[in-house]
């Protein structure tokens, strides 16, 4: 429940994510099974990606080898650049950040890119 | 007259063994001309060798060896494309079959999990170890990483120069300090609509959302 839940509420404001000029990848360690499920029960507009052999997940350092080898919970924000610029790593299965968190930090990320353009 | 026959056996008998001897010397002397049938018949091993056969029959053996190739690369090139998009289309439809009777999805993710139990201890110690640490980015990549390569071979652990300074805080909102944002590491995964994404393809387009997410139930 937990684990679909932030892709739900941002699939309900994806409106907002393209507004933002952002596009949602979500990944998982799942198998093209299960993220079909995904796209399939929830209605998912955004790409969601598998990779059940974790090496992207490993590169991005949230391997959870004590989950059974799934990708811990976790939020990465890139600008344009595909620069990290902000990145929320979940305390838990629950911990997740809000849409308005990430929201937030993508309006910071356009305001400092037209800053310094 | 009986003495004849015996004399004409004689002699064809002489006859025969000098003709022997003659055929073992044709035998002796012909080998170039034996030689020459056979590059006739096998052009190949001997156009291989340094046989001493025309210019033009290398040429043209290697003319047609060449088209042999180029026609072979080009079957076994189509091949895999073929296949795998094959298979990609049996998948998709395997999972649109498998919609309704769902509650399977466990089993295959089990057998992932048994293929990650053989890197868990190493990776497990790697991950446990990255997330409490909480210096700055430039105390951390070589020494751990250095550690975990002499304690685990695995290919899946091998640093690379792109690996991500991790996190300080769990959970950490921390903004990533400028200037130095740290360079995502480049993707192309497979989507679940069948075409494969890459992060590249949104570089210099749009801000991504990379979403990290357990698994699907």
């Amino acid at each position: 429940m937990f684990c679909k839940m932030q892709l739900v509420k941002l699939q309900q404001e994806y409106s907002v994510v393209k507004s933002l000029n952002a596009e949602v990848l979500a990944i998982s360690t799942d198998d093209l099974e299960g993220a079909g499920w995904a796209v399939d029960q929830q209605g998912l507009e955004f790409p969601v990606l598998y990779n059940p052999e974790a090496d992207v997940v490993k590169e991005y350092g949230v391997f959870n080898a004590a989950d059974e080898g799934r990708a811990n919970p976790s939020t990465f924000v890139l600008d344009k650049d595909g620069h990290v610029r902000w990145r929320y790593i979940g305390k838990g299965i629950s911990d997740r950040p809000a849409n308005n968190l990430i929201f937030e930090q993508i309006k910071i990320i356009n305001d400092t890119d037209q800053n310094n353009q | 007259m009986p003495k004849y026959p015996l004399l004409i056996a004689i002699l064809t008998f002489a006859s025969l063994t000098i003709s022997c001897g003659n055929a073992g010397d044709l035998t002796t002397v012909e080998p170039p001309s034996h030689n020459s049938v056979i590059t006739e018949s096998s052009q190949l091993k001997l156009a291989a060798s340094e046989a001493a056969i025309d210019p033009a029959k290398i040429d043209s053996y290697q003319n047609q060896s060449a088209t042999t190739n180029s026609e072979a690369n080009t079957t076994v090139s189509e091949i895999p494309e073929s296949e795998s998009s094959d298979k990609f289309q049996e998948k998709t439809s395997d999972s649109s079959n498998n919609d309704q009777a769902h509650t399977q999805v466990t089993k295959p993710v089990k057998k992932q999990s048994v293929s990650a139990d053989q890197s868990e201890n190493n990776n497990k110690d790697q991950f446990t170890e990255q997330i409490p640490n909480s210096e700055p980015v430039e105390d951390r990549p070589n020494p751990t990483i250095s550690d975990n390569e002499s304690a685990d071979p695995t290919p899946d652990t091998k640093p690379t120069p792109t690996q991500l300074p991790i996190p300080t805080i769990t959970p950490s909102q921390t903004p990533v300090p400028t200037p130095e944002w740290p360079k995502a590491p480049d993707f192309s995964l497979p989507s679940a609509l069948g075409n494969q994404i890459a992060l590249e393809s949104y570089i210099g387009e749009k801000n991504t959302i990379l979403v990290f997410y357990r698994a699907y139930w």
